[in-house]
Order: C-alpha cells, then structure tokens, then sequence
C-alpha cells in the first residue's frame, strides 16, 4: 500500500498562496511584492526581519528549531514531526516514508493447481511405459564382457589408452643398429647426398677461464671492441683472467647461442664447397730459369754522363759503335759505345729542346735526324769511314740544293708558293676521308694516277750551327765533309717524335699539337720532297712508325693502335689496347708482333694475326712506361718506367703460327734515380750485342750488358 | 623437360609447403624432426630470395607417417577447441585423454643408418642435453624433460668415463668443453657452469623443444647401443640414496652381462633378460633396505666402499678379460723394441698404442680427495676416466678427508692454514686447473705450479693446432718440454715445429719460400673430401703425407744443416737480409763509382774479400736473385690467379700479423712483469742495506 502524505499544497488551509510558479524569485527584487495571489491581488513583501528579530523569535518561539522560512510564500512554517522525519529518512539513504515495503509478498497469479483439460491431446508412447530392448541389449554386452573378463570400466576412452599403454610398454629402447649396418653402403640417395652440418668450432686460447695474458685485451682494445659491430667481432665474448676455478660465472649467451646453432642446423642453406686447399706458391707459374735464357743485359757497366737535365732520347748507330743522345739541354751527343768517351757534342739549342733522335738505318749513310722544337735537323755524325761521308753527303745534295736556293734569296716566294700549294692541297682533300701517300718509287706501282698528292714544300735550311765542343784529333781528308747538322726545317707546331723508314730513304715525322692532318708528315730525303698523308687526323697521335717491311704505316693514338696501308689508303687494322693512355709503341723485326707502352704502367703485347685484342697485357711496374724496345737479333724486349726500373724480358716469337710467343721476365735493372716524377724516359737496344742502353731523367745515360 | 636438372631436383619452401598441405610451423616441427635442411641449389631458377629444399626431402616428408599424426593432432585440436567453447568440460578433458602420440624411433634409424653416422652426429645432440639439463623448468621447458636429460647427460658421462673415452679437458668462459673419443671419433661436448642460466626473451622455445624431441630418443638409442657394445646394462642402476647423497657418477652401476658381448642378434634378448633381472634385484634391494632403513647412515660407507671395491675388481677384470694377453704382447714387444732401436714402422705403432694406454690410466695409481668447493661432477668425471680415485667432503663420501691413501687434495681456496691440515699427512695440496691440464699434457704437470693461492699458469685450450695458429704461448713451450721428457710426444716432430715457427716468424728468406713452394708442390690441390666418402683412403692418404712431409723436413734440415756447415756463419737470417741489402748497395755504389771515370767491370771489387765472404755473397746473391724472380714470376700471373694469389697472400699477412700482435703483447707483459719485480728487488735489497 503506497502511504500518500498530503505533502499538496492544493487541499492546505486557506491562506493565501503565490501563483507566479517557479521563476527566479531576484526578478521580484525590484518591487515590494512577490507575486499574485490566486485572485490576483499582490502579495506584498512583508518587512525583513533583522537579527534582533530572529534572535528575540528564537527566544520566544517554542517552535523556533523547526520554522522554516518559506521565501516563495513568504512566510513562515513550522514543519511536522513527520515531515522532519522524512527528511532524517531522505538523509539516511531509505525510503522516505517509513510505511513502504521494498519486499511485498509474492502473489502467485497462475495458480500451481493442476487443471483438468490438458494442452495437448497427443497419446504417451508405448516406449516411454515400457522395458528398452536396446537397453537390454547393452546390459547384456556389458555382463557377457564382465563374464569373459574383457569389460574395461570407463568406456572407450579408458580402452584406447589401455591399449596405448601395452604399446607403449612393448616398445622401449631396443637395438636399432645391427653391427652389419655399418658395412653396408648408404642405400638411398638422400642419404648419399647428405651434407653433415659443420661442427661447431673449438675454443681457442682466448676463451679459456685463465688465458695466457697476451690474450686479454687491453683498454684501447677493449674500447675498439665495444665500437664494433657484434657480427665484425673477433670473439664473442670478452676473454676474462679468473685467478681461481670458483670464480667463473655463468656466461649469459650460452642459450641464446645454443638456440642460433640450432637455427643454423635447420634453416641455414647447405652447400658442398670445394675449398681450397692450395698453397699460395703453387699458383705462382713456374717460368724457366733465366739464366738458360742468356744472353740478355743484366748489370750495369758503363754510364754515359755529360748531359745537363734529363735525357730524352738516344739511339745506337747501325754498326752499333756509335751512339747519339738529346736532352733537354738543347745538345746533342755522340758518343762511343765501347769506351763512353763523348764524341762530339752540337748545341741545338737555337731551336729548343731535344725530343727525338734517330740514326738512319743504312749502316752506309750515316746521317741522324733530330727533333728539336718546332724543327727538324738533320745531322752528320761524320762517323764511318770516308766513302760513308761521302754517301751521306749525296744523300743529302737534293736537301742542301734546295736550302741553298732558299738562302740564295728566293727563298721568301718559295715559301709562299709552298704554303698556297698546301692550302689548294688541303682544299682538294677535304672530300677524302682518309689517305695516305705512298712512294711510287717505294713499292713499284705506278698506278697512283687516282691517288691525291698533299705534296707541301718545306722550307729545307742549311744549318749554321758549329759542334760546341769537337775533338781536333781527327785532322784528316775526312775533314773535308762537314760534321754537325746541316740542314733543317721548321713545322707550325712543335714536333715530338721523328722514324725512319727500314730503306732509310723516308722520314715519319709527329707534330702531335698540329692542326687537323698536319700532324703526321712524311719526308723523302733524296727527293727533298715532302707530304701529310692524312686528310684528317685519326685522333690524338702519341706515336708514328714505319712497318718493318710492309708500306704500312702505325699510328698509335691515346688508346688505339691503328695500321694504315700507305699505298691502297685505307685503314688496315684497329687495335684496341685497354688502356688509358698510351705512350709508346716498337714493333717486333718479324712485323707481326707488337708492344706498346701505356702511362697506366701496362705493356701490351699484340700478335697482329690474332685480332683486335691484346695477347698479353703485363702489369708490373709501379709508375707510366715511358718506353718500350725489341732487340733486332736476340729475342728480347724491354720496358722502361717512370719508376726508375727497366725490366727485360725474354720474347721468343715462333715461327709456327699455332704457337704463342713465350714471355719470360728476366731482369728487373735499376740504375736511374728518379727526378720529380720522370724515372727512366727513353731505351734502346744495341743492334748486334744482347746490350741496352737507358736514358734517365737524372741526365744518365746506362749502359748494361750481359755478363 | 621436368625430368633432369635443378628444376627438378630443388623445390622451393611454398611449393613443398603446398605439396604437403602443412602450414609452416608444422612443416618447420618435421623438418627439425626429420633433419630436412635448405639447400643451395645450383641454378636458382625460381629467384634468389627463396627458399629451396631437396625434392627427394619432401617426398621423404610426403611419406612420413608423421604428417598423418601431425593430420591427426589437428583433428583432435579442433574436437578440444569445440568442446571447449561449448563450455562442455567433461567432454574436453576425455578428449584431451586421447591425444594422439608421436613415435620418433623410426626417424633415427632413418636419419642415422649407420650407428658410426649417429656417433658423429653426436655433438649437438650432447650440448643441446647438458645445456637442458641445466635449465630452469618453466614454461616450455617441463620438469619431466630436464630430468630426463640430466639422467641422460649422467649416464653418458658415466659411458665416458668407464670406458676411459675421454681424451681432453678445457674449462672456458662459457662452460666446459669435453672431448671423447667413441668408435675412433672424436665427440665434443659444453657443459655449462653449474649455475642458473639466463634465458633471454628472444629465444624460441618452440624450436629448441622440437630439437630435444628428437634428441632425447635419439640418444637413449645411442647409449643403448653403446653400453651394449661394451656389453653394460642398459639403463644403469642408479643407487637412489647415494643419488640423494650428491655422488653423481659413483652412485651409478651397470653390470657386465658377460655373455652379451659378441653375438649382436642375441644382444637384445639378452640384455632385455638382464633389465628384467635387474629390476627383479632391485625389488630385493628394496626390501632389504627398508630392513636396515636404521643403521643405515652407519653402513652407507662401508656398502659405498664395497661398492668401490666391486666396481674395481670388475673394471681390473675387465682389463684381464680383454687386454690381458695383448698387454702380455704389447710389454714383449716394447722390450723388443727397446733391445733393438732401429726397428721401424712396427714398432711406432705398438709405442703408439702404449702411449695411449698409458694415458688412459694418466691417474692410476692416485687417489683424489676433492674439496667441498670444487665441482663435484667435473672432478668426478675427470679422475674417474684417467683411473683415480676420488672422495669429496660430504655424505657418501668413500673415504675420509684424512686418509692415509689420498694422494692428492683438490682445493679452491685462497690459503687455508695447511700446516694443520696436512701437516702430519703426505699428501699434495693442488687446484683443480691442475687436473684438467695434466689431462690435456697426457703427464701429471709439477704440482708447484698450482698450489692453493698461487697464481696459475694460464690455462691452455688443448683444441688448439699450433702449427696452424703460428703462435705458441710460452706455458705450451714448457708443457711441450715435459711431454718430450716424459715420453709422451716425439722430440723431433716438436723440434722441427718450433724451427718451423721460429723460421717462419724470423724473416721471409727465400730459402723458406722455395721450400714453402717445393711443398706447396708437392701437396697440390687438396680438396676437401665430403667426409662421408670412405675414411679408410684418406686415413691411408694422411698416413702418406706425414710420411712424405717427414722425409721433407728430413731433406730440408739435412740441407740446412750442410749449408750452415759450409758457410760455418751462424747467421739469423734477418742478418743475412740486411748484409745483403747492404752489400747490394756498397756494389751498386762502387759500380757507379766504377763506371764514371772508366768503364770497368763491377765484379772485380770484391777481390780483396776472403773466400768466406765470397761463399757468403755468393749465397746472398743467390737469394737476391730467387727473390727477385719470385717477383718476377707474380708478376706475369694472369690477373684471376693474382687476385687469388693477393687474397691469398692477405690472409696469410693477416695471420702474421695476429701472431705478430701477440708476441708483442706477450713481450710488453713480460716487460711490465719485469719492470714491477726488478723494483721490489731493489727495494728488498735497500732494505737490507
């Protein structure tokens, strides 16, 4: 039963009650009312009572604890009994009136009574009143079962295990391996192509509890240690000097270790190597002894010294008793090879440096060509014996002709008529791809009515240069012919390298820093006739030479080798070289074989009949090859480098094609100091006797032979 | 197509993995079980970054009935995992009663054909067991496996050392390595320290339980066959109250069955009759001990010694039963071989295996008596395969501390008052490194060395080749020393090895480098064999290569010795160099001085010289030049042999010069030892001054 209180003010006594609602009674602060009575008269303020008031009220008033203040009506209450007992209730948390029952009794509505007409008119079973056969059945298993002593309690769960347990039981530990396993062969193929996994490594020193001391690391090493990466490390762990068994702890990685070889074992790839087991020496080929490979120069005995500044080129006369060198001192010198006496000594000096100086090849003209600057100067030695001067002397009369009209005077027109012809030459040729000029005479064809000549006229000049220092003992009728340089000419630009061909009747002159085709000239001495063979130029030219013995002529550019035939103009073959750079080229007496030189300290050997591609590139000195040399008679070449060493090999060429050309190392020299970066510049071979002869920088020249 | 080549004999992970039908965790659980590895095929047709397996592997997989139990497993995983989520309890636990099992044994005999198979296998196996045995039970790891393992772990270090299979000893950083030799193979093992191990959270359990699986099986059968080979019982008796006790080894016993040794087909009937037995015994033993449950604290000594006693006689039985005639044999012929010296081939072999012998028995005739805080297994494992006898200070202990017969007193602390102790009894008082490294020098080492408190030799890893390493410390010359006083290694053969060293470290003479290459030569490529092709021919082959390299040392020292007796300079070589240089120079120089003025011939400058300086410049000429075209010779390799040759060369540089930082590291420490003695010795004499 819910208790109401009549808490409604509807069905109070009749005072008068305010009717404005619950709005905010400060809207009412203005005014002395507080709102409207229900007949809409004001309810005026009644005077505020002041603390004296309240206090006296509190005296007087036996209800003064439960007056409360009722703002809204403005007026005064005095609560209940009840009502303060509600309030204590509220306070507490119960409910708030005391008569509530929060646990009525429970009223069964549907009533528990069995009633008569049932929900469904289905019959019972027949089964559901009588005995289960299947039932029977079961129980009688289980007594036959129990009868028969093979009734397991527990069911089919406790069977299975029983069984389980008996098999379990049978199989134990027993004799897997036979002893005549062992000698049998591993049937299956997977176990023939088993790779056992590698063992472990054993410990070393390091890792014993007490190592030697020179195991343990010190501080630094220790710091290097900790800076490594943990895969880079030598160990892994730190070796550790315990004084005393007992002092070993345990080591923190072993699981984590035994877990990363277990990894290995079962996730790491496997795969039969065959390692190795060579000793290093016996990779190192085993070349002949060089001593059964004698002669060749091995020691040092004679140095050739007068030079001021390096040497920059030499070269032995014919009959090999003579030799020239140039320098950088402008002089050229003669000396005798058998006593190292300086010969003679011309200064060149007027036409600057000396870059090259060849003897003529005809042991019977004794003439050298030089270069020097811009020009080239042809010298008479004045070595051999007089009929050699003289046939020098006509070998030059059609040069010394010309240079004497030119310095009779006439010499200014010719010169000009020289360069329009070469000017109208070049503009003839610019159609042609590349060309070449062959000597009609040279090789007997005469068909050269197609060829385009790009003859030029140089200017020849009869040199006025006095030998600088000559021996007056030769006071004889050879007296009669001039020795020293007799006649020059001057390029555009400064000329590096001058060859003679084998006859001795052409010269092959390298201008390298001339302009287009002007770069390689070719010079006939008997004629006084001269011509650029090359329209264009094949590229930056390091090096000029004649064939041995074919009208070929070889060009060696910065990293090709080029062969033209001279007579049919055309390219004859490219060789491709490898290196950067190269720098020097000689080709082998028989003409099927070359080396070349490369500032990339290679030496390269070619066979011209096998292709393109170098037959052997060596790799030994330290700094650039500046030059490279076979020897004429003996089979041997050699090398010389900025390094300050020459190294001479023995570089036997069959004649069988099927059989490659044996090199063998045989010497290393060393003799020539170094000055700045210029070792050894220039080498050449004596032409009858197993000797060589080295120019170095330091202004030395080496003589060395086979002893 | 399909039918040859790496297309059909590699198959990648996915695809095997596909074929299978497994996921990749049970496939990576059968490749563990299996030994199924990855392979390096030789074309890797389907991509580098894959994975590529053996196709013969996974067909042998595919039939494995194993995969039919892992199909199994899966099935009853989804009945537990049903039952469960229907919250029915009852029918989870019934359920989870049936597991399906896994038997491994047949993937033993599969992996291991051959027990000599097995028995190299052996050394994963062997740490994998010791390490678990030492492990913490929790999580994956249960109790029931690291029991199972330290029982195995025991009973093969009792194996080991009954049949005196153990060949060296080395306490390291990381625990201790054991080396045996079974069946002519030598097995290694790491025991870890006896202390808790740290587990890190990387670590996969997973796999290293999957390992144990297999190992535990695998070992049990290996043991099994190895006590049965020496025709033991298979499982040992293990004396349960001495195991209490804390005697690890000396509380286990298998019996000779005597009869079980030869007939291998009978071998498991009979040694199943044993167990059978056995355990009947054991029941006995039982009984009677309930009996004497009482006085039993009293007569555990004396049934220990008893015990001692049996083990004894039967191991000196043993010895008679085996060995007796052909140590009868082996002692006729050393004195043979005494009688006449120049016996060859023959009677090496015969002092060979005396020498082996004797070192089996290294600690015979001693009695060790082991302090408390010395590890009780090691020291038991060690003596006991050497032939000692040990006690330690504790229950069970076989003989007292104070008896007369102890000979020597393992001890592991600073300084105890001896005089004491030991100052009645004649005993030496050692640490136990010294036991170890008798072990490894083959000799009982001076007892001086490593008494109690003193500061030890450095222990020696005995794994180490020296030759190979370059490097000797000083401790091996000394131990080496005492070997070749003792009998145990061939003077000559170490003589030479230091010459060799000393050679090799004094200078890089060419008379050393065209020996190197006469060797290198002769020795040519050797490649490494797959080691499971027969051993018998490259045993032979060994044979004759130390033959050979014995008749070269032979040829070079005869040289040497020659040379040296012509020149009658006793001369380091690093001498020779210099003066060769030097005399280089001074001829080069008087050369030039020689050829400026006048051209002369240089060879005449060194007339004035005695004839001995001319056979002495004669020899450095000789070098100079070899050298030199040495350097010739290299430089016209082709440039794939140079890089070879270089990488070669970088290695071997790389050696030296490892040895060469520990040589001069060991010479600033004997500097420094020097330095800090010399002072105090002054000082002492300042003293008395």
């Amino acid at each position: 039963m819910l208790h109401v209180d009549d808490l409604s003010s509807d069905d109070e006594d009749g005072t008068r009650r305010n009717t404005v609602g619950r709005v905010p009674l400060h809207w009412y602060d203005a005014f002395d009312h507080v709102g409207y009575d229900i007949s809409g008269e004001k309810m005026m303020k009644r005077k505020g009572k002041d603390s004296i008031d309240m206090a006296l009220q509190e005296k007087d008033n036996p209800n003064a604890s439960r007056l409360v203040y009722d703002m809204y009506n403005d007026r005064e209450v005095v609560l209940s009994e009840r009502q303060l007992e509600i309030i204590r209730r509220i306070q507490a948390g119960a409910f708030a009136h005391a008569e509530f029952n929060d646990t009525p009794d429970y009223i069964d509505y549907v009533s528990g009574e069995k009633e008569i007409m049932p929900l469904s008119m289905v019959p019972e079973r027949k089964a559901a009143f009588q005995p289960s056969k299947w039932e029977m059945k079961k129980v009688l298993q289980i007594a036959k079962a129990i009868e028969e002593g093979r009734y397991v309690f527990g069911g089919k769960t406790a069977q299975k295990l029983k069984e389980r347990e008996e098999k379990a039981q049978q199989s134990g530990i027993y004799l897997i391996w036979k002893d005549e396993d062992d000698e049998g062969e591993l049937e299956s193929r997977r176990q023939r192509y088993h790779l056992p996994a590698p063992k472990m490594p054993l410990p070393g020193h390091a890792e014993s509890y007490n190592p030697p001391d020179e195991y343990l690391l010190t501080p630094e090493e220790e710091a290097k240690y900790d800076a490594m990466d943990p895969s880079e490390r030598p160990y892994n762990f730190k070796p550790k000097k315990h004084t005393c068994l007992r002092h070993v702890a345990a080591y923190s990685n072993l699981v984590k270790e035994r877990f990363e070889r277990c990894l290995d074992l079962y996730l790491c790839p496997r795969k039969l190597k065959q390692r190795l087991n060579i000793d290093p020496e016996a990779l190192v080929p085993k070349l002949p002894q060089p001593r059964e490979l004698k002669p060749f120069p091995n020691s040092l005995v004679l140095q050739f010294a007068g030079h001021e500044g390096a040497v920059t080129c030499l070269d032995v006369s014919p009959d090999g008793q003579y030799m020239v060198s140039g320098g950088e001192d402008g002089t050229l010198r003669l000396w005798e090879v058998d006593t190292g006496l300086c010969r003679e000594s011309w200064s060149l000096k007027e036409f600057g440096k000396i870059t090259s100086a060849v003897w003529n090849p005809d042991a019977m003209t004794p003439v050298v060509a030089v270069t020097a600057g811009n020009t080239l100067v042809l010298v008479t030695p004045g070595t051999g014996d007089l009929e050699a001067s003289e046939t020098a002397e006509t070998f030059l009369s059609a040069i010394l002709e010309t240079a004497e009209a030119v310095t009779a005077g006439a010499g200014a027109k010719d010169e000009r008529g020289a360069k329009t012809g070469a000017d109208k030459a070049e503009q003839s040729d610019d159609s042609d791809a590349d060309a070449s000029d062959a000597d009609d005479d040279h090789d007997g064809r005469q068909g050269g009515a197609k060829q385009q000549r790009r003859d030029m006229k140089v200017s020849w000049h009869r040199s006025a240069a006095t030998p600088a220092s000559s021996s007056s003992v030769r006071a004889n009728a050879k007296d009669k012919y001039v020795r020293g340089p007799r006649v020059h000419f001057s390029l555009d630009a400064s000329i590096a390298q001058v060859s003679w061909h084998h006859k001795g009747d052409y010269l092959v002159v390298l201008s390298p820093l001339a302009q287009g085709g002007r770069a390689i000239s070719v010079h006939q001495v008997s004629k006084a006739k001269s011509q650029f063979p090359f329209a264009k130029s094949p590229g930056r030219v390091q090096a000029v030479r004649f064939h041995p013995f074919l009208p070929c002529l070889l060009v060696v550019t910065q990293q090709q080798v080029k062969l033209y035939h001279l007579v049919e103009q055309k390219l004859v073959k490219t060789l491709l070289s490898g290196c950067k750079w190269l720098s020097s080229v000689d080709i082998h007496p028989s003409g099927d074989h070359l080396i070349v030189g490369s500032y990339d300290r290679r030496v390269v050997w070619f066979d011209l009949d096998l292709g393109a591609t170098p037959y052997k590139t060596l790799k030994f000195h330290e700094k650039a090859v500046r030059g490279v040399s076979f020897h004429k008679r003996y089979p041997l070449f050699a090398s010389a480098s900025d390094d300050g060493s020459v190294h001479v090999f023995h570089g036997m060429v069959y004649n069988d094609l099927t059989k490659n050309p044996l090199l063998v190392p045989l010497k290393v020299l060393r003799g020539h100091g170094t000055e700045g970066e210029l070792g050894v510049l220039t080498l050449a071979f004596h032409p009858k006797q197993p000797w060589l002869f080295t120019a170095g920088a330091d202004g030395l020249i080496n003589l060395y032979q086979d002893i | 197509k399909g039918k040859a080549g790496p297309n059909a004999e590699f198959i990648t992970r996915s695809a095997a993995m596909r074929k299978l039908q497994i996921t990749l965790k049970d496939f990576r659980r059968l490749c563990i079980l299996k030994g199924v590895y990855p392979r390096v095929p030789t074309k890797p047709l389907k991509g580098v970054d894959k994975i590529y397996y053996d196709v013969k592997d996974i067909s042998y997989i595919a039939n494995e009935p194993l995969l039919e139990k892992f199909r199994e497993f899966k099935a009853f995983m989804k009945k537990i995992r049903r039952a469960a989520g229907r919250n029915q309890f009852t029918e989870a636990r019934r359920v989870n009663e049936l597991k399906p099992r896994m038997v491994l044994d047949h993937l033993v005999k599969e992996r291991y054909p051959r027990f000599i198979d097995a028995v190299r296998d052996l050394d994963d196996c062997l740490c994998m067991i010791h390490l678990f045995a030492a492990l913490p039970s929790a999580g994956r790891i249960t109790a029931e496996r690291t029991s199972a393992c330290a029982k195995l772990s025991r009973e093969w270090q009792y194996f080991v050392s009954k049949s005196h299979s153990l060949r060296k000893v080395f306490v390291s950083v990381k625990g201790i390595y054991y080396q045996a030799e079974v069946m002519g193979e030598t097995i290694n093992w790491l025991v870890p320290h006896a202390f808790t191990q740290h587990i890190p959270p990387a670590v996969d359990f997973r796999v290293m339980v999957t390992f144990m699986e297999f190992y535990e099986i695998f070992f049990k059968f290996v043991l099994y066959k190895l006590y049965a080979k020496e025709g033991w019982q298979y499982p040992p008796q293990v004396d349960e109250k001495l195991d209490l006790a804390g005697c690890c080894l000396l509380a286990m016993k298998s019996d000779n069955s005597s009869t079980a040794a030869t007939v291998s087909t009978k071998e498991s009937k009979k040694v199943a009759a044993a167990a059978a037995d056995s355990s009947a015994k054991k029941a006995q033993v039982t009984a009677v001990d309930a009996k004497e449950f009482a006085g039993q604290v009293k007569s555990l000594p004396e049934f220990l010694k008893q015990q001692q006693d049996e083990e004894d006689d039967d191991e000196e039985e043993d010895d008679l039963d085996i060995s007796a005639p052909l140590t009868a044999a082996f002692s006729d012929l050393q004195r043979h071989a005494t009688e006449d010296d120049d016996n060859d081939r023959e009677v090496f072999q015969r002092s060979e295996a005396a020498q082996q012998d004797q070192r089996a028995n290294l600690f015979n005739k001693l009695t060790f008596f082991v302090n408390r805080e010395v590890p009780l297994s090691i020291m038991q494992l060690c003596i006991t395969a050497f032939g000692g006898r040990v006690s330690w200070d504790g229950p069970g202990a076989p003989y007292a501390s104070d008896d007369r017969s102890i000979t020597h007193h393992v001890v592991d602390r600073p300084v105890q008052n001896q005089a004491t102790a030991a100052g009645s009894v004649a005993r030496e008082y050692i640490q136990p490194q010294w036991v170890f490294d008798s072990i490894n020098a083959g000799v009982l080492l001076p007892v001086r060395l490593y008494a109690p408190g003193a500061k030890l030799p450095p222990h020696l890893s005995p794994f180490v080749d020296d030759e190979k390493e370059g490097y000797l410390p000083r401790f091996r010359e000394e131990v080496q020393k005492l070997q070749i006083e003792a009998g145990v290694l061939d003077g000559s053969a170490v003589t030479t090895t230091t010459e060799k060293a000393a050679s090799s470290k004094a200078s890089k003479s060419t008379n050393s480098k065209t020996t190197a290459n006469v060797a290198g030569k002769k020795r040519a490529i050797d490649v490494d064999e797959d080691e499971s092709s027969e051993e018998e021919e490259e045993e032979e082959d060994s044979e004759s290569e130390e033959e050979e390299e014995d008749s070269e040392e032979d040829d070079e020292e005869e040289v040497d010795s020659e040379a040296e007796e012509l020149l009658e300079v006793p001369t380091s070589s690093k001498q020779s160099s210099k003066q060769n240089n030097s005399s280089n120079n001074s001829s080069s120089s008087s050369k030039k001085a020689a050829a400026k003025p006048e051209a002369q011939p240089a060879t005449t400058t060194s007339n004035k010289k005695g004839p001995k300086a001319i056979v002495q410049q004669a020899k450095v000429a000789k070098q100079s030049e070899a050298e030199e075209l040495h350097e010739l010779s290299v430089s016209m390799m082709s440039k794939k042999t140079k890089k070879l040759y270089d990488k070669m060369q970088y290695g071997i540089q790389q050696k030296q010069e490892g040895v060469k930082r520990l040589e001069d590291k060991r010479r600033a420490v004997e500097k420094a030892a020097d330095a800090s003695t010399t002072p105090k010795q002054q000082t002492k004499k300042q003293r008395r001054a």
